[in-house]
């Protein structure tokens, strides 16, 4: 009981006024900085790559995606071709328990009702650090991203929240997909 | 892959057979979406048929207009339940057709929607048509993860339509391709082929090739 209290103490009423806008396009491996591809070349990655450019509202972005040991793994670069982060896709039981709790009680706190979707492990840290993954993950900060269908306001949403590495609040964006009517009718 | 190259081959098999009714022609619609709250939307939706080619007969160029209004509730962001109503004016006669319609759009890894309609038909000195129908169809972005603005992408569903008329129950296979446009995430133009198989339990199948252009708009 107690530290479900101290859970929802240290989780504020998500403030979810941001919108995730992000657009990516396709990019050819020659139109990738050197510096991103000697880096993928260090961490090992024997799967083919694609590569995409993402512009957010405030930067710009090279993304490389591939897997590794059987996981959906995301290397981030500026336009310089510096590490920015790697995210590798999980699953909810993949998260430490403590995190699991954590998340639960903090998004129930904040959502009527919730379901997961997508779960990214984000490993960030120096140029020196970074080159180490995934033998040592040794002193990488880390955090959770997670893509969930909330329910807030009366209102059915798609939001992307990001937690620190036991669990807590750090930030939510909402999703904005392109609509399905195209599907459904 | 291999279930979409069992069922082009199934296809291929059944266009050979002599006895099929071959027909193939134009079939344009408007569709438009408004959002009445969180919740619920209208989908208004006006389609007609022009027929191009029939290898038995000269058809009218003309053959129908479909107009529906369904209205539907979204249950969360992946479920919808649906109600609604399709008025087909076709050679001076209309036809009326109740629909409920349930669908699940997956958003991950891709978009993936499936749909199942329930609808019946209702025309003058005619026994009234029932159909069971089951469509999965796709959304992939042609450049990059996501759909973005002003980007291309390709569309492919596939429906099995079960049907019931005067005691008897047939059976309707439905392929569609598209590559369509996203001028936003409201506006969206899709050209491609609409491939209908139809009568296929009774022996007189027919073969429907429409080149549909769709216009998908939300406000």
């Amino acid at each position: 009981m107690k530290t479900l209290v101290l859970f929802l103490l240290l989780c504020p009423a998500l403030c979810i006024s941001q919108v995730k806008v992000e657009k990516e396009s396709r990019i050819k491996t020659d139109e990738v900085p050197d510096k991103a591809i000697k880096f993928v070349k260090t961490v090992g990655f024997d799967k083919k790559i694609k590569w995409y450019r993402e512009e957010s509202a405030d930067s710009v972005s090279i993304e490389g995606k591939t897997k590794y040991n059987k996981q959906k793994y995301s290397v981030e670069f500026d336009t310089l071709g510096t590490i920015q982060d790697i995210e590798i896709k999980i699953q909810w039981t993949d998260l430490p328990e403590v995190v699991q709790h954590a998340v639960d009680s903090c998004l129930s706190h904040n959502f009527k009702t919730y379901q997961v979707k997508k779960i990214q492990e984000q490993f960030s840290g120096s140029h020196n650090q970074m080159s180490k993954f995934p033998e040592t993950t040794d002193g990488l900060t880390i955090k959770y991203e997670i893509v969930i269908s909330g329910k807030s306001n009366g209102e059915i949403e798609w939001f992307e929240c990001t937690f620190d590495q036991n669990g807590l609040w750090e930030k939510s964006r909402r999703i904005i997909y392109s609509n399905s009517d195209n599907l459904e009718y | 892959m291999q279930r979409l190259l069992v069922v082009c081959f199934f296809f291929l098999a059944l266009s050979s057979h002599a006895q099929m009714v071959v027909e193939a022609g134009v079939m344009p619609s408007i569709n438009l979406n408004k959002k009445l709250n969180s919740k619920i939307k209208l989908n208004f939706k006006v389609e007609n048929r022009l027929n191009i080619y029939s290898n038995l007969i000269s058809p009218d160029v003309y053959e129908l207009t479909d107009a529906s209004l369904i209205g539907a509730y979204k249950v969360n962001t992946a479920t919808t339940l649906g109600l609604g109503y399709l008025l087909r004016y076709r050679s001076g006669r209309l036809t009326h057709r109740s629909v409920q319609q349930f669908s699940i759009v997956q958003y991950f890894p891709v978009k993936i929607a499936h749909r199942i309609v329930t609808d019946q038909t209702f025309a003058q000195n005619e026994d009234p048509t029932f159909r069971l129908r089951y469509r999965i169809g796709t959304e992939l972005p042609l450049f990059g993860k996501t759909l973005n603005n002003n980007e291309l992408y390709f569309k492919v569903s596939n429906e099995y339509l079960g049907l019931l008329n005067s005691g008897t129950v047939e059976m309707d296979i439905r392929l569609c391709p598209f590559l369509g446009y996203s001028f936003s995430k409201k506006n969206k133009v899709e050209i491609g082929l609409d491939h209908r198989f139809e009568r296929l339990l009774q022996g007189n199948p027919n073969m429907h090739s429409w080149i549909a252009v769709n216009w998908f708009y939300s406000f």
